[in-house]
């Protein structure tokens, strides 16, 4: 059960840092490069955090 | 070498000869040098030829896989950006860039395809018992099939994001004016770049890894196991936990002033 939660929930936060990613190209496009440069560190760090938690899921199944 | 040969001219006929076709129409050329308009436009041609008629496997990749494509796109990289976004059609883009991976793949598997013939033939074919599958197999290629479906979902979702988005291009157009293109452009250079790094750090090494049984990557996941037995994370789960949520506040008090 753990194991179904860290992975929905890693790969939740690995395609909704996409969500982040758009947001920043839509803050350089309106030249708002501190919001941009801000919401790649959010993209980035969420993205990291899902690494993490795929990397807890995949030890859960050995 | 015929079919690389036929795809080779089709994409010459899309990328070069019919925007020159198109920019002659709409008198886009006057001013430029003729002979230097002829020796861009035909060396492809020559690219092209070079290469089908290498024997040196080689040769024929370093004509067919590079000097073919970088001449192809040579003309329009040296015509004026104005010129290019007036004259070519938007559309147009898109049938040369399927044109060129279709050329590269015929290419390559020409070359395969040659490859093989020069080996010879293969002193017995036996077939391989069919077994199931095992679980363990099956699970890994799930992981690979998904880290090829990221590979592409997420370079593809950002470029349309920046290509694509007629919000983003009227964000550009309003901040940038005149040189809105070029901002795009160069938008689209920084999320190339930005998924070179992410695919490097997320994908690739991580992969490379596992394939090579790295014996890093097994003290890692030794590791890591330890670490789950405690049932926490690694410190650097809850850092980027605060650094996600510390960028966020920041960005919610900088778009509140």
């Amino acid at each position: 059960m753990r194991k179904y939660f860290f992975e929905g929930l890693a790969l939740l936060l690995i395609l909704g840092s996409l969500g982040f990613f758009f947001e920043c190209v839509h803050y350089l496009g309106k030249r708002d490069y501190v919001a941009a440069i801000l919401l790649l560190f959010v993209g980035v760090s969420v993205i990291h955090v899902g690494a993490e938690l795929a990397r807890l899921a995949l030890v859960e199944r050995d | 070498m015929a079919l690389p040969l036929a795809l080779g001219i089709n994409l010459w006929i899309v990328a070069v000869a019919l925007p020159l076709g198109l920019a002659a129409h709409a008198r886009a050329l006057a001013g430029a040098n003729i002979l230097a308009i002829t020796v861009v436009s035909l060396a492809p041609l020559v690219a092209l030829a070079v290469g089908v008629s290498q024997k040196r496997a080689a040769g024929q990749a370093l004509a067919l896989l590079v000097g073919f494509p970088v001449l192809i796109v040579a003309p329009q990289a040296l015509a004026a950006a104005e010129v290019t976004a007036r004259v070519v059609p938007s559309v147009a883009m898109v049938l040369a860039a399927a044109s060129l991976l279709a050329f590269l793949v015929a290419v390559a598997q020409a070359q395969t395809r040659a490859e093989r013939l020069a080996e010879g033939p293969p002193a017995a074919v036996r077939r391989l018992a069919q077994d199931p599958v095992p679980s363990r197999w099956r699970r890994r290629l799930r992981v690979y099939r998904g880290l090829a479906a990221v590979a592409v979902l997420f370079p593809a979702a950002l470029l349309a994001a920046v290509d694509l988005s007629p919000s983003f291009a009227a964000s550009l157009e309003s901040s940038f004016g005149a040189q809105a293109a070029r901002a795009q452009a160069l938008a689209t250079v920084g999320v190339g770049l930005l998924w070179i790094v992410l695919l490097r750090a997320y994908v690739l090494q991580p992969l490379h890894g596992h394939l090579q049984h790295d014996r890093d990557l097994l003290a890692a996941m030794e590791a890591d196991r330890r670490h789950a037995r405690h049932g926490r994370p690694r410190p650097a789960f809850y850092l980027a936990v605060f650094v996600a949520l510390a960028a966020m506040v920041a960005v919610v008090l900088q778009r509140a002033k």
